[in-house]
C-alpha cells in the first residue's frame, strides 16, 4: 500500500517540483516507436458502435418486473444513440442502487444495424441473519453475533465474512477456546438478495493458564502476583480471570498510595501441545501519591470527597483540575469567595514519591448578605433567582455562595434568558458592594436589568416543503405575535427535520433566516427554508427468526406496511413492541440496503425466540419449632424439620402468541400450595383487550392452629379503554374450608378463615395522574362492583360497590416545579348491600331477632368480604384493619357493609440537605372515616366526631351496646425519601378520638381480676380496651 | 425410422443456425473498481494507463502489468483526493496554469512542434486536447489541495538545509565536475525541494488514511487489483 501512495506522491511532486539547477528532471522524450496504438487493453474499441441507435436495454440476469424498473432508472432509452458516456450514466446508475456487486456492459448488434444493450450484473446480497451454533456458555450466541460485525441489511462481501471469522476466531480465544474451530455456512436467497449466515462453532477443550510470569519491578514474586491476582497453573482462561487479575494488582498497587502504577498483559503465548497459555504481567509501580494542601487545612475525609483520584485510582490533568474546581467550590461554600487553589506537583525522595499539593489562598471570609434583582418586569424575580448559581446565605450555603466567575456566567446566562424571549438589546449589569449596611465582611449584589424593547415574530413563512403541506407539520413554537427567539427557533429546526425524518426524509435540509419587519417596529419577519431532498418508501417488510411463532403475532406488531413512508420512529416502535410481546429475547430492525440509492427501501425484521420453557426447582428442609401435632395433645406442638421441595414452570409463546401459561407450586408438610396462570394479552387480536385465567390451591397447616384449604380461580378480562381509562370485567370463585382449629375463629387470618363466594364484578379505573409513583396534579378514580349471589356459587347474596376519588393540585404558582407544595386528597366510600336470606346482623348478635340467643345460623356477608379499614394506606389513625366494629367478646374488628375515608395531605417540597441532598421531604396529614356495620348507620355517622357513649364499651354487662359509628379522625406528619421506586415513607399518626371495646380474656387481668359471667367460660376475663392514639407506619409508595 | 445422410447434414445445419446468434454481444465496458460510491470503469483505467504512458514518454506496448496496477492505484488515489477537493472550497484551477502545463509538455516532445504533430502524438495515446486538458486541470487541483492542506505543516529549518547543501548538493556537483555555488544562492531552492519532499511523505501517510478510511473494493473474479491483471 505504501508503495503505491508513494508512487503517486512521486507523481505529484514531479509537477510541483520547481526548475531547478540541480537534479530537476524534466519530461521524458516522446517514444520513437509507433507501433501498435493500442495499450494492453482487454475493451475492444466503442468507435465501430459509437452514435449507432439501442434498440432495446436488456437485463438478462433479472427478472421482467425487475428488468422494466432498471430500464426506467438508467438514462439510456431504446431508440438514443450509444456513447461511451451514456454507457457510463448507465453503470453509474446502477451500482448506486448498490443491489449489483459486478455490472458489465455488452453490445450486440441487431439484424437491423442497430444494436442492443446488455448489462450483465452479478448481484450483491444483503445480510438477512446471523445464526451461531455450538457455542459454549462464555462466549454466548449474542457475543459472538456481535463479534462478527454483521450489521443486517448491510451488504454482505467475502471481506466481511473473513472479519467476522477473525473477529469470532479472537473472542473465542480471549475466552480461552485456542483449539475452536469456526466454520461459516452463508445461505443466500436470490429473490429478497438476503443471505442468512451460520456460523458452527466447534470450541474444542478450554485452555488452562499456563506460566505467570513478571517482568519490571513489581515488588513481588511470581508467586505472590499469581495469589493477588487470583491466577495460577490450572485454572481456566476466561475473559473475566484475566481482567479481574489486572484489576486485583491495580488495586493492590493503589492502596500503597501508588496511583500511577501501570499494569498490563505483555505478552500471552499459547503451548498447542498442552493446551495452556502463558502470561507474562509487565509492572510499572510508579511513585507513591500523596494529596496535600497548603495554605489552608482541609480535612482527610474532605479532601477525599473532593479530589476525584481517590475514586478514580487515576492520578491525571483531568483529574486534578476537576479536584482544584471542587476545593475552589467548596471553599467558596466557607464563604471564601476570593479563595484560589493552585496545583504544585513535586517529587520527592529520589522519585520514590509523588505529592500534588494544593496551593490554598483563602482570601478574606465574607458573608454574601442580599441579592438584588432590580429592572426585571418580563421575568420575576424568583424565576431569575432561580436561575442564578449565585447564591445569598441560607440553609445550604451559610456564608451563600459567590465568586466573581459565577455572578459572570449568571449575568450571561440571564441575559441568554431574556434574548430567548425576544429582548434582542437587553442589558444586564451587576454590581457588588462590601461592607453591605455597615456590617463588616458583609456583600451584597445588586443586579440591574435593562430589558429593552421585546421583538416579536411579525410574519413567519415556510418556504420549501413541496411535498407536505404547511398544515401537516407539527405545532411549532416560532408564532406570529410571540416573542422572537433563536432558541425558538433552533427547537422548530428538531421539531421539522424530526418531523422529515419519520415521514422517510432522511435528507431534508433546514436552514432560517430573519430580517426586521418592513411595517411594523419592533417585530422580526422569520422564514423556514425547507429542503426536502428524496422521500424513501417501504418497499416490503422481511420478517424472519419466527420458530414457533405465528406469523400475525408479529404481523400485528409491525408498524411499517409496504408503501408507506420510510420512517425511523416507526421501526423503533416496531422494535418496541415485538420485544413488548415477552417472547423474544432479540428484535433487530434495519433497512436492507441503506445506502443504495433507491426510494424504495425494503425493511427487515429479525426476531430471535425467547426459551419457551422456564423451569424453576428447588428443594430444601424447614426447620420449625411447633410442628403441626393435630390430633395429640401437645398444645404447643413439636419440633421437626419439614421438607420443602419446589418447582415452577413458565411457558412462553403459548400457541406460537405472545401467551404464557405459568405453574407454581411448592410442597412441604406445612403447606402445599399449587397455581395455574394463563395469561392473553391482545385477546381476540385487540390490543386493547387482555385476558387472564388463574386458579389457585393452597393447603396451609398453620403452626399448632388451624387447617385451612384455600381453593380459588378467577377469570379476568382487562379492557384498555383509552390511554387513562381500563375497564376490568371479572369474575372471582372462593371456596376456603378451615378445619382443626385450635383457636378463636377470629384469630384466623381473613383470607384462611371459611367462605364460599362467588362473585362476578367490574372495575373502572380513570387515572390521569402525572406520576402514580409521585403524583403531583391530575386525578384517579375508581368504582368496584360485584355482585355475589348462590346462582354464582356463593353461600350469601350480596353487592359490594367501591368508590374512590383522588385529586392532586400543586400549589405556589410562582415556585419552580420541583419546590411547589401539592396538595392531595382522597375520599373512598364503601357500600354492601344484602338481598335473598342474607342479613347484616350487628356485632355480637347471633340471631336476627335482637336479644334471641338460639336460631337457625343466618346467612351473613362472609368475613373476608366485608370491608376493612386501618393501616399505612388508608387510615393512619389506626392500625392495620383495625377500625370499626368489633366483637364484643373478643374484641376482633369484624369489618363492616360500609366503608368512608377521606384522607388529605399537604406534601412539602424537598429539603435541600447535605448527604440527603433534595431526596428528603414531609408531608402533613388529616385522615378522617371509619367503617360500620351497614349503610345506615354510616349515614347516621357523619354528625359525630366522637364514640357515643364509650363507657357502654368498657362494662361487661352492657358490651353488646358498644357502638363504633362515629368518624374517626387523626392527623400526623410524614416523613418521605425519594427512591426510583416510589418514596420510602415514614407515617407517624395520631388517632384524636380512638374507640374503645370490650374483650374476655383467657387470663385474669389488674383491672377484672375474677371471672365476669357474662364472658364466655372460655374467656371469663372482662378486660375493656381502648386503641391508642398513636401508630407508626413504614412503608413505601405514596398513601394514595 | 431410419435417417439418411442430406437430412442428417440438414437438420445439423438448422440447428446450428437456430442456435448460433446473428451477432454476438461484446464487451464494451465493466467496473473494475469502486472507491466509496465511485466506480472506476475499465475504460477509465484503459484511458489512465495511456495517459500515464503519455506522460512518462513511453510506448504504449512498454506499460507492463505493473504500470497497467500502478495506473490502477492511481485513479483510486485521485478518487480518495477528488472527494476530500468536493468537501473543501478549493477554486478550480485557472485556465492559464493549464495552458502553461499544456505547453510545458508540448515543448518535451519534439514532434509535436507543429499542429499536426501534436495532433498525431495525442490519438497515437488514444488522447485529445480536451481530454488532456481536462485531465491536467483535475492534476493541479489535485496538487493544489494538497500543497493547501500539506504544506503550511512542514518547517523547514536552516540546518536541514545546511546539511542538504553539504551532504547532498556539494558531492553531486563535485561529481559532475560542476563549480560548486554558495550556498545563500541555492539556500531557497532547497528549501523548496526540502518541503516537496516532506510534503511527499506527508502525502503518503494520508492517503493511507484514506485508503483505510474508504470502502475500496476491487471488482472482478476474486476482488483484488492483482486478479484483475490476470
Amino acid at each position: 500500500m505504501q508503495l503505491k501512495g508513494a508512487f503517486f506522491a512521486a507523481f505529484i511532486a514531479l509537477a510541483l517540483t520547481v526548475p531547478f539547477a540541480v537534479g530537476a528532471t524534466p519530461l521524458a522524450g516522446p517514444a520513437q516507436n509507433s507501433g501498435t496504438a493500442t495499450p494492453s487493453a482487454t475493451l475492444p474499441s466503442m468507435s465501430s458502435l459509437q452514435g449507432l441507435t439501442v434498440q432495446e436495454v436488456r437485463f438478462p440476469d433479472l427478472s421482467a418486473k425487475e428488468q422494466e424498473h432498471m430500464r426506467a432508472l438508467v438514462p439510456i432509452k431504446a431508440g438514443g444513440a450509444l456513447s461511451r458516456e451514456a454507457v457510463r450514466q448507465c453503470m453509474e446508475a446502477l451500482y448506486a442502487t448498490r443491489r449489483f456487486a459486478d455490472i458489465s456492459a455488452q453490445a450486440e448488434r441487431t439484424a437491423t444495424g442497430n444494436v442492443a444493450l446488455i448489462f450483465v450484473t452479478r448481484p450483491n446480497y444483503f445480510v438477512g441473519a446471523v445464526n451461531v451454533e455450538g457455542n459454549p456458555n462464555r462466549p454466548n450466541a449474542n457475543q459472538i453475533t456481535n463479534a462478527s460485525k454483521l450489521q443486517l441489511g448491510e451488504v454482505f462481501t467475502a471481506e466481511k465474512l473473513d472479519r467476522a471469522l477473525r473477529n469470532i476466531k479472537q473472542i473465542m480465544q480471549e475466552n480461552g477456546f485456542y483449539k475452536s474451530n469456526v466454520t461459516a455456512t452463508p445461505k443466500y436467497e436470490l429473490e429478497s438478495q438476503q443471505v442468512f449466515i451460520s456460523f458452527l462453532i466447534q470450541p474444542g477443550d478450554q485452555a488452562t493458564v499456563g506460566a505467570v510470569k513478571i517482568t519490571g519491578k513489581p515488588g513481588f514474586s511470581a508467586g505472590q502476583v499469581q495469589d493477588i491476582a487470583k491466577m495460577h497453573s490450572g485454572d481456566l482462561v476466561t475473559v473475566a480471570r484475566v481482567s479481574n487479575a489486572l484489576d486485583r494488582l491495580r488495586k493492590k498497587f493503589v492502596k500503597q498510595d501508588r496511583l500511577l502504577a501501570q499494569v498490563a498483559i505483555a505478552d500471552r503465548t499459547f503451548r498447542p501441545d498442552k493446551n495452556v497459555v502463558d502470561f507474562t504481567f509487565s509492572f510499572e509501580p510508579g511513585p507513591k501519591v500523596q494529596i496535600l494542601t497548603e495554605g489552608y487545612k482541609v480535612g482527610r475525609s474532605v479532601l477525599k470527597r473532593n479530589v476525584p483520584v481517590y475514586e478514580e485510582n487515576a492520578v491525571d490533568e483531568d483529574l486534578l483540575n476537576e479536584g482544584r474546581r471542587n476545593l475552589l467550590n467548596y471553599m467558596q461554600g466557607l464563604g471564601f469567595f476570593e479563595a484560589k487553589v493552585g496545583i504544585i506537583k513535586r517529587e520527592v525522595n529520589g522519585g520514590d514519591e509523588f505529592h500534588v499539593v494544593y496551593v490554598i489562598d483563602p482570601g478574606p471570609r465574607h458573608k454574601l448578605v442580599k441579592i438584588q434583582i432590580s429592572g426585571n418586569n418580563y421575568f420575576s424575580e424568583e424565576l431569575l433567582r432561580s436561575r442564578m448559581q449565585v447564591q445569598s446565605a441560607g440553609r445550604l450555603f451559610s456564608h451563600g455562595r459567590y465568586n466573581q466567575g459565577l455572578l459572570n456566567d449568571d449575568v450571561r446566562g440571564l441575559e441568554d434568558l431574556y434574548r430567548a424571549n425576544g429582548f434582542q438589546q437587553v442589558k444586564i449589569t451587576s454590581n457588588v458592594i462590601d461592607d453591605y449596611g455597615g456590617q463588616e465582611k458583609a456583600l451584597a449584589i445588586v443586579v440591574h436589568i435593562n430589558e429593552g424593547p421585546q421583538s416579536l415574530v411579525g410574519a413567519l413563512h415556510i418556504v420549501g416543503n413541496t411535498l407536505i403541506a404547511q398544515d401537516q407539520f407539527p405545532p411549532l413554537n416560532t408564532e406570529v405575535g410571540q416573542p422572537f427567539s433563536q432558541t425558538n427557533i433552533a427547537q422548530d429546526r428538531d421539531i421539522l427535520l424530526k418531523f422529515y425524518f419519520n415521514r422517510g426524509f432522511p435528507n431534508a435540509v433546514f436552514e432560517a433566516s430573519a430580517k426586521p419587519s418592513s411595517d411594523q417596529p419592533d417585530r422580526v419577519d422569520v422564514t423556514f427554508t425547507l429542503r426536502e431532498g428524496e422521500e424513501f418508501f417501504v418497499d416490503q417488510v422481511l420478517v424472519s427468526g419466527m420458530e414457533h411463532t405465528q406469523p400475525f403475532v408479529v404481523q400485528r406488531e409491525v408498524q411499517v406496511k409496504a408503501g408507506d413512508p420510510l420512517s425511523q420512529i416507526d421501526l423503533l416502535q416496531t422494535q418496541q413492541n415485538l420485544y413488548d410481546l415477552g417472547i423474544f429475547s432479540q428484535v433487530e430492525t434495519a433497512v436492507e440496503n441503506p445506502e443504495g440509492s433507491e426510494p424504495q427501501k425494503d425493511v427487515l425484521v429479525r426476531v430471535q425466540e425467547a426459551k419457551r420453557y422456564t423451569f424453576q426447582y428447588g428443594v430444601g428442609l424447614e426447620f420449625q419449632t411447633g410442628q403441626p401435632a393435630v390430633g395429640t395433645n401437645q398444645p404447643q406442638g413439636e419440633t421437626g424439620v419439614s421438607p420443602r421441595v419446589s418447582f415452577d414452570v413458565t411457558r412462553l409463546n403459548f400457541r406460537g402468541r405472545n401467551h404464557t401459561v405459568t405453574f407454581k407450586s411448592h410442597v412441604g408438610r406445612l403447606q402445599q400450595r399449587a397455581l395455574i396462570s394463563y395469561n392473553a394479552p391482545a385477546w381476540f387480536n385487540s390490543k386493547s383487550w387482555r385476558l387472564s385465567i388463574t386458579s389457585f390451591y393452597d393447603n396451609t397447616l398453620d403452626v399448632t392452629t388451624f387447617t385451612s384449604q384455600r381453593l380459588e380461580g378467577s377469570v379476568q378480562a382487562e379492557q384498555t379503554v383509552s390511554r387513562s381509562t381500563t375497564m376490568d370485567y371479572r369474575f372471582t370463585y372462593r371456596k376456603v374450608k378451615a378445619s382443626n382449629v385450635e383457636i378463636s375463629p377470629d384469630q384466623v387470618p381473613l383470607l384462611s378463615r371459611p367462605v364460599r363466594v362467588g362473585i362476578p364484578g367490574f372495575s373502572y379505573i380513570r387515572d390521569k395522574r402525572d406520576n402514580p409513583l409521585e403524583s403531583t396534579k391530575g386525578s384517579y378514580n375508581t368504582i368496584d362492583g360485584g355482585v355475589a349471589s348462590s346462582y354464582f356459587g356463593s353461600e350469601a347474596d350480596f353487592s359490594r360497590l367501591l368508590v374512590q376519588n383522588s385529586t392532586y393540585h400543586q400549589v405556589g404558582k410562582t415556585r419552580p416545579n420541583n419546590r411547589k407544595l401539592v396538595i392531595a386528597r382522597s375520599t373512598r366510600l364503601g357500600l354492601e348491600t344484602v338481598f335473598g336470606n342474607t342479613l347484616i346482623l350487628p356485632p355480637g348478635q347471633p340471631c336476627p331477632t335482637p336479644g334471641a340467643t338460639t336460631c337457625v345460623t343466618p346467612t351473613v356477608i362472609p368475613l373476608p368480604e366485608r370491608f376493612f379499614m386501618g393501616g399505612g394506606n388508608s387510615h393512619r389513625g389506626f392500625g392495620l384493619n383495625q377500625a370499626g366494629p368489633r366483637d364484643p367478646t373478643t374484641g376482633f374488628p369484624l369489618g363492616g357493609a360500609s366503608l368512608f375515608l377521606n384522607n388529605i395531605e399537604l406534601r412539602l417540597p424537598p429539603v435541600t440537605l447535605p448527604f440527603f441532598q433534595d431526596n428528603l421531604s414531609f408531608a402533613i396529614f388529616h385522615d378522617m372515616g371509619n367503617v360500620f356495620t351497614s349503610n345506615t348507620d354510616m349515614l347516621h355517622s357523619f354528625a359525630h366526631w366522637r364514640q357515643p357513649n364509650p363507657d357502654l364499651c368498657k362494662a361487661a354487662a352492657t358490651r353488646a351496646a358498644c357502638s363504633y359509628n362515629y368518624i374517626s379522625q387523626a392527623i400526623g406528619v410524614g416523613l418521605r425519601y425519594k427512591t426510583p421506586i416510589g418514596p420510602v415513607r415514614f407515617d407517624f399518626g395520631y388517632n384524636l378520638n380512638p374507640p374503645a371495646f370490650p374483650s374476655c380474656q383467657t387470663n385474669p387481668n389488674s383491672r377484672n381480676p375474677l371471672p365476669t359471667s357474662s364472658c364466655p367460660s372460655s374467656s371469663p376475663f372482662f378486660l375493656p380496651q381502648q386503641l391508642s392514639h398513636f401508630n407508626v407506619f413504614f412503608s413505601i409508595g405514596q398513601t394514595f | 425410422m431410419r435417417w439418411n445422410q442430406p437430412n442428417s447434414i440438414l437438420l445439423a445445419a438448422v440447428v446450428a443456425i437456430a442456435f448460433l446468434p446473428a451477432h454476438a454481444a461484446e464487451m464494451i465496458d465493466r467496473i473494475v473498481a469502486s472507491v466509496n460510491a465511485h466506480i472506476i470503469l475499465q475504460s477509465d483505467w484503459d484511458d489512465e494507463v495511456c495517459f500515464e504512458a503519455f506522460s512518462a514518454g513511453r510506448p504504449l506496448e512498454q506499460m507492463a502489468a505493473f504500470d497497467r496496477k500502478a495506473a490502477l492505484d492511481h485513479l483510486i488515489d485521485q478518487e480518495l483526493l477528488r472527494e476530500q477537493v468536493h468537501g473543501s472550497d478549493l477554486p478550480p484551477a485557472p485556465d492559464s496554469d493549464v495552458a502553461d502545463r499544456v505547453r510545458e509538455i508540448r515543448k518535451a516532445y519534439p514532434q509535436a512542434a507543429t499542429d499536426d504533430g501534436w495532433q498525431s502524438l495525442l490519438a497515437h495515446y488514444g488522447l485529445n486536447e480536451q481530454n488532456l486538458e481536462s485531465r491536467l486541470r483535475l492534476q493541479l487541483q489535485l496538487m493544489r489541495l494538497v500543497d493547501a492542506r500539506l504544506r503550511p505543516s512542514v518547517q523547514i529549518d536552516s540546518k536541514s538545509i545546511e546539511s542538504y547543501y553539504n551532504r547532498e548538493l556539494l558531492p553531486q556537483l563535485r561529481q559532475a565536475g560542476n563549480q560548486s555555488v554558495a550556498l545563500s544562492d541555492v539556500s531557497p531552492k532547497i528549501k523548496e525541494l526540502l518541503t516537496q519532499q516532506k510534503v511527499n511523505e506527508l502525502l503518503v501517510g494520508w492517503l493511507q488514511n484514506l485508503r483505510s478510511g474508504s470502502n475500496i473494493h476491487f471488482v472482478g473474479a476474486t476482488g483484488t487489483a492483482e486478479n484483475l491483471l490476470q
